[in-house]
């Protein structure tokens, strides 16, 4: 391809094709492409694989391509559905958890401050005490 | 579904393009309608949704190209040769082989010089738009252009000297 073209003039023929080239750029490869015939076919040879690339080009999938796309789309809108759900549950059990832990930290501070014994039953509710016996409590 | 049909003919020639006519091109072409709805939110507008697309488009090929590399790696020991599958030159009359030869021929490209002519003379964005959707340098397209015609006349020579 091209041996005996100046490696340079090729390079701007080649650019230009896809940018525009200044008025002394043009000129010289106007001179350069009038001088020389190999230059000239080269120039065709680019032109003629350029115009079979672009008309080679496949436009289209398979019919109902946009049918399949959209049945994908409401396949993945009710994924998304269910996944906001389980999110909710999720924060909804966290809120829950944590009230839990902070009772359970708050009852345990107050066994161990009020409690008689400083024993670990006591401290986490697993002294013998009936249930009748938690009934006859003072709440407050 | 208007968005999807005004859009499929340029992601069509992108994907097909990049990978060729195979059934991973489809797959490829449903992913980037897929991954557009998802990034909806995302989108501001700054391209156009066309380009948009087009990104999302060459950046899923550019993904399956990469995944085949690896695969064709853990596969087979030696490179395959760049030559092969490059029909018969016998055939080249036949207008449909002469568009085969072409795209087998372009299927045999690096895929950073695939990605510049599929989407510049494939798909008729400008130096400028090519750069922008590929996020370099225009300077770069030009020369990545450049290399890649004269890669493919010289994969093409033997159509060529009749």
């Amino acid at each position: 391809m091209g041996k005996n073209i100046n490696n340079k003039i090729l390079k701007l023929l080649y650019r230009s094709f896809d940018s525009d080239l200044n008025e002394k750029e043009k000129r010289r490869l106007e001179e350069a492409l009038e001088t020389s015939k190999e230059l000239r076919r080269e120039k065709e040879q680019i032109l003629a694989q350029r115009q079979t690339i672009s008309e080679n080009a496949v436009a289209s999938f398979k019919p109902f391509f946009a049918e399949r796309i959209i049945r994908r789309i409401d396949a993945v809108k009710e994924e998304n559905g269910l996944e906001a759900f389980y999110e909710a549950l999720k924060a909804i059990f966290r809120r829950f958890a944590i009230a839990g832990v902070v009772i359970m930290i708050v009852l345990i501070f107050y066994n161990f401050k009020t409690g008689e014994s400083m024993s670990m039953d006591e401290v986490f509710f697993a002294s013998d005490v009936t249930f009748e016996e938690i009934l006859d409590l003072p709440l407050f | 579904m208007e968005l999807i049909k005004k859009h499929e003919a340029q992601v069509a020639a992108t994907v097909i393009g990049m990978l060729g006519n195979c059934p991973e091109a489809e797959d490829i072409g449903q992913e980037t309608f897929i991954r557009f709805y998802k990034s909806l939110d995302k989108f501001r507008g700054e391209a156009s949704t066309g380009t948009y697309i087009t990104r999302i488009a060459i950046n899923l090929s550019l993904n399956e190209l990469k995944r085949r590399k690896r695969q064709r790696r853990l596969f087979f020991s030696k490179s395959d040769n760049k030559f092969e599958n490059v029909p018969d030159k016998n055939n080249q009359e036949d207008e449909s082989e002469k568009n085969k030869i072409i795209r087998h021929a372009i299927q045999k490209l690096d895929p950073k010089f695939r990605s510049v002519i599929t989407l510049r003379l494939i798909n008729g964005y400008s130096t400028k738009e090519t750069a922008q959707i590929l996020k370099l340098p225009a300077g770069t397209v030009l020369s990545r252009l450049a290399r890649g015609q004269m890669k493919l006349k010289q994969i093409l020579s033997p159509f060529y000297r009749k």
